[in-house]
Order: structure tokens, then sequence, then C-alpha cells
């Protein structure tokens, strides 16, 4: 078959689609030209013969394999994790422990809501003093010197207390005490 | 993830809220408010300033006529730490803050130098601590330390008093 002046690496190139402000003038020469259309026909035929045998190899390609793949990853790693854990052990504790953790949930709002009540009426109580009176001012110690005498004046149920200081015992002019 | 919260848990959290504020409100104060009056108390003539009007019933059993209010002050006391005053006549009081014990009164060291006068007291809210005898021109002075509040009704009677050596 007689060469014409079109190599075979443009011939390729045309094929590939690289030859595209050419396209018209190659694909007229491929019509004309015998030699190039049996090597233009050459080639389709054992690129279909190869992908024919490479599909043949490989089986059917699920194109979603490698993103469910990737998702698997995902949800082993978040499965791993503290977080994970900790809330698949509390989805499991609320699902077949329903009741009970209503239960509990219930009582500790109940004691949290009374505990307040509660620490408020021990509070009064021991303000009050309604079992146990406190004195208004306990003297728990007094302390004079230079002779001086110390006289600590409380009434039953009054509220102010006195202590009453008498610098020199025996001066009859300063004497004021009770 | 979202998180949400139920009934029962939205009232759990309320509670441990309120118990929060609660259990705060009743811990111990940072500072607790008091009254000082310094009062002059003689025998020439019978003025006695209003302001004092709420110890005459303790002060009936002293032979003084007259209580003339010299100076008011208030102070808030936080445990730990102390405060001085200066009386009419030069000498200092010193009044310490120890703590609020568990009854809620308010524990003091009170010391006047001068006359090597000391004490230590719990005084419950709405009670007066006055403290008598300097003398003090014609007189004596007296310093009347109030804290503030609701007074409780007393009945415990205070241990006797010591004398120094």
């Amino acid at each position: 078959m007689k060469r014409c002046g079109i190599s075979p690496l443009d011939l390729m190139a045309w094929m590939d689609g690289e030859a595209c402000s050419e396209d018209a003038v190659m694909k007229a020469h491929v019509n004309r030209c015998e030699a190039c259309r049996a090597e233009v026909a050459a080639w389709t035929s054992s690129g279909r013969v190869l992908k024919d045998e490479l599909d043949a190899e490989l089986g059917p390609v699920d194109e979603l394999s490698a993103l469910r793949a990737i998702r698997r990853r995902i949800a082993n790693a978040r499965d791993q994790s503290l977080w994970g854990r900790l809330n698949r052990r509390v989805a499991d504790v609320w699902l077949f422990h329903r009741r009970a953790v209503a239960g509990v949930v219930v009582a500790a709002a109940l004691g949290c809501l009374t505990a307040p009540a509660l620490v408020w009426w021990l509070g009064q109580l021991a303000s009050r003093g309604s079992h146990f009176p406190l004195a208004a001012v306990v003297v728990e110690s007094v302390e004079v010197g230079n002779d001086a005498t110390a006289v600590v004046l409380q009434k039953d149920g009054a509220t102010t207390t006195l202590i009453w200081i008498e610098p020199v015992v025996g001066d009859v002019d300063n004497a004021h005490r009770p | 993830m979202s998180i949400t919260l139920t009934g029962l848990e939205t009232a759990a959290l309320l509670a441990l809220w309120t118990t929060a504020i609660s259990a705060h409100a009743q811990a111990e104060p940072s500072s607790v408010p008091v009254d000082l009056r310094v009062i002059y108390a003689h025998s020439d003539g019978t003025e006695v300033d209003y302001r004092v009007q709420d110890l005459l019933p303790t002060f009936a059993s002293l032979r003084f006529t007259s209580y003339v209010l010299k100076s008011q002050g208030a102070f808030a006391l936080s445990p730990g730490t102390s405060i001085r005053a200066q009386l009419p006549d030069s000498t200092t009081l010193e009044i310490a803050t120890r703590s609020v014990n568990a009854a809620g009164q308010l524990r003091l060291d009170i010391e006047i130098k001068k006359i090597k006068f000391k004490t230590t007291v719990a005084i419950a809210p709405g009670a007066t601590l006055a403290v008598g005898g300097p003398p003090y021109e014609k007189g004596a002075l007296i310093f009347a330390l109030t804290r503030p509040g609701v007074a409780a009704p007393s009945a415990t009677p205070s241990p006797a008093p010591s004398r120094a050596p």
C-alpha cells in the first residue's frame, strides 16, 4: 500500500483529538487515503480488543466501592473514639433500661428541687434557734489589767450585752457600775 | 452531632442550678457589716441622744443621767481582718474579726491597749455589745458595737469573765 505524507504520529495525534485545528483536513485526508484509513481501522480494532480483554480480566467494577471503603474507615474510627464508645454505651443503656434511667432522672430532679427548701429550712432552724436558742452576744473571754475589774451585764432575752470596766478598784468617784 | 434535652433532663439541670445558687446563698458571707457608736456618759444634765435610745434599757443600771453620741461609724468586717477606731480620749479601739461561726455569730477580738482590756465575743445578727468604763472628762466612754440584722431570742448565758493577773 502506498504511503502518503502523513506520519503515523500525526495520525495518532488526530485520533487522540490533539489535532483540533486540522481536524477537518485530517478527516478529509483519511477518507481519501486508503493507507491511512486502514491504519486507523487497525488501531481502533486493537484498542477495542485491548479494552475487552481488560474488562474480561477485571470483571464488573463498582464505582462506589472506594467511597464505601472510605466511609467504612471513618465509621470505624468514630466507633473507636472515647466519645463514640461513650455515646454507644449511653445509647445502649437508654435503649435497654429506659424506665430505670427515667426513674433515676426523676428522683434526682425531685431531690435537687427539694434540697434548696431543706437547706433553707435548716438555716432558718439554726438562726432562729427554735430548739437550741443562742445568746445574742456570747462573751467568750474578758481580760483587764492595771487592777481593773470587768463586769458583764447580760439579761435574758436582751439583745444588748454590756461589759463595764472599772479602772481602779475602790475608787469611789469613778464607781458607776451597778 | 446535635444535643437535645428532654423535659426531664431540663428539669434536672434546672434543679442542680437552683441547688448551686442556694448553696452559694447559704455560704459564709465575705464581709459582715457592723455599726460602732462612741457614747459619752456623764451625770451633768439629763441629755440623751435619740441615737442611743435603744441602749438605755441596758444602761439603766448605770448611775449616769446623760448619754451623748460622740461619733458613729459603719464598717464591713471580713474574717481575718482588723480595724482600728480612735476614741475621743485618744485611745485606740482595735477590732479583729475571727470568723462567722456555724450559728451565724460573728466572732471578734476587741482590744483597748491603753487600759489593757481584751475580750473575745460572738455577736449574733441584731445584737449589740457595749463596752464602757474608760474615764473621759466628767464621766466615762462607752462604745457600742451593733451588728445589723434580725435579732434572735437570747437564752444562753455567757461564761463568767476572767480577770488578768
